[in-house]
């Protein structure tokens, strides 16, 4: 029986998402002459179409709103607190005492762990416990916990962040990957380290950071400016100097092209937008170019900064049913 | 609304858990609307939040008989054009007109609100292959590539993803009936 559901269950979402064979094809439309099966392929259907419509929201959306809500109430509390002190110094020690107690007993407990993913299109960004803030690219995932340790501040990422860190002498922070590690007191660095990419790099915008294998071993230190990329094939790590703008950039919704070829900020923009872009001409995708695009700008008014810039133009054909289709033109 | 106002009474006598009941049952409807005026997700966010964070701080100071719900959205749809309007978030402003507020009756807000909630129970592996497909259009062979697990793992999880998710939204009274009828059968 509860074979039976999940099978059925497979060819509504099959049929969904247009994954059946043919002959899946002919067995779900036999199962759709059976009795309630129409009931519940069109409710699985509005499900698609209502999350389409209301579009992707953080996973952890919900829970890192109400962390941002308790500091902010907490703030305020603090300095209703200090006021109160001026006239009630009983209060106050009553305040401290118990303040006392509760760090003490809170040591006891191990640290909860929570885990965030962006989805693609998406940016996110949080503020840790320690005041270090975090900007998290599409696709990313970030592991860290609720709360500190005594001595150390660490977190796990899987794709890119852009790090603000809280200077803390005594306690350094620490970013982990699958290839590469980084060390640091205080200071702003970008990290990227997506598992589909063949490399990871760090680039440091300002202060210092040292950057570790994975057993912690220093391989070398950097200095602002610097980006050290490793290659995950001949695990060889290079040091360049780069314009770091163009690495903190997309935290601001921007996307910097650096002389880059037509075809690949095509793909970018697929991904972004969501839609499929055609080269009419072939020649026209190993056109280069540099500039700047806002991610939140609508992709049309992309495309005419495109066309002002080289002999281009597009046509783009709304598709109610799948992805929006533009097609790319050499303008004669 | 009765509920609202209950909490409301409590917010007022201090109780955070109070303030946390309200953010955690408008927080999706309240993105969502906030959706529509900003573009760029990380000030949305914070709006989102600074709105639970305002009711708190003016909660001597404000009166509210009426609607709760109406006062939080009122407040986000002004905190995120004056956001917004400052200079350096111009570009993120929506350029259509601002939406009218919601209503106090239940519309498709309210329903994308119960979605998420749902969304939140599932399994996290679960929830991810259902939005690389449903946002991404990923095919299940693309997400089966991503995120190094089969085809027919895909294919089950997603079967399983719209049951839950259909057994969720359903009144549970319907639930229980279907489960009667196919019972009987």
């Amino acid at each position: 029986m509860i074979e039976n559901q999940d099978s059925d269950w497979e060819k509504i979402a099959g049929k969904l998402h247009n994954e059946l064979s043919v002959e899946e094809e002919i067995e779900f439309n036999e199962m759709m002459s059976g009795k309630g099966h129409l009931i519940k392929f069109e409710k699985a259907q509005k499900i698609k179409e209502d999350l389409s419509k209301a579009g992707p929201i953080s996973e952890n959306g919900k829970i890192v709103s109400w962390h941002r809500v308790g500091a902010g109430i907490k703030t305020y509390r603090l300095r209703w607190i200090k006021a109160a002190m001026k006239y009630a110094a009983i209060v106050a020690v009553a305040f401290i005492a118990g303040n006392l107690f509760r760090s003490h007993s809170s040591l006891d407990q191990a640290p909860h762990f929570s885990e965030i993913f962006v989805p693609y299109g998406q940016m996110s960004q949080l503020t840790l416990s320690d005041g270090t803030k975090v900007w998290l690219n599409s696709g990313t995932t970030m592991r860290y916990p609720d709360r500190f340790s005594e001595d150390s501040r660490s977190v796990s990422v899987k794709g890119e962040a852009y790090f603000q860190v809280a200077k803390m002498p005594d306690k350094p922070f620490t970013v982990n990957s699958a290839d590469l590690k980084v060390k640091v007191l205080g200071t702003s660095f970008n990290f990227s380290a997506y598992p589909e990419d063949n490399y990871s790099s760090v680039t440091l915008v300002e202060g210092k950071v040292a950057v570790q294998d994975c057993e912690g071993k220093t391989i070398v230190k950097l200095h602002s400016g610097q980006i050290a990329t490793k290659d995950k094939n001949t695990k060889t790590l290079t040091i360049k100097e780069e314009k770091t703008a163009f690495y903190s950039a997309w935290i601001e919704g921007k996307i910097f092209f650096d002389d880059e070829r037509l075809d690949q900020i095509a793909l970018k923009l697929e991904r972004w937008f969501n839609v499929e872009i055609y080269f009419a001409d072939q020649q026209l995708k190993s056109k280069r170019f540099t500039g700047t695009i806002l991610k939140n700008k609508p992709v049309d008014q992309i495309m005419q900064a495109l066309e002002l810039l080289s002999p281009i133009k597009f046509q783009h054909q709304i598709n109610s049913n799948g992805k929006d289709k533009i097609t790319i033109y050499k303008r004669s | 609304m009765e509920e609202d106002l209950k909490l409301w009474k409590k917010i007022r006598n201090g109780d955070t858990q109070a303030l946390k009941v309200l953010h955690d049952r408008y927080y999706y409807q309240m993105y969502l609307f906030g959706k529509k005026i900003c573009h760029n997700p990380s000030i949305l966010d914070e709006v989102v939040s600074d709105c639970f964070i305002k009711l708190w701080t003016k909660r001597n100071d404000l009166t509210i008989d009426r609607s709760v719900k109406a006062y939080l959205f009122q407040i986000l749809r002004n905190g995120l054009i004056d956001t917004l309007r400052r200079k350096e978030h111009n570009f993120y402003l929506a350029e259509n007109t601002i939406p009218d507020l919601p209503d106090d009756e239940p519309g498709e807000l309210d329903r994308y609100a119960l979605l998420y909630k749902a969304m939140e129970k599932l399994p996290g592996r679960r929830r991810r292959i259902l939005e690389l497909a449903v946002y991404e259009s990923y095919s299940y062979a693309q997400i089966a590539e991503k995120l190094h697990i089969t085809v027919n793992t895909v294919k089950t999880q997603m079967g399983r993803a719209y049951r839950f998710l259909k057994e969720e939204l359903d009144p549970k009274s319907l639930q229980l009936l279907f489960m009667l009828t196919s019972n009987y059968q």
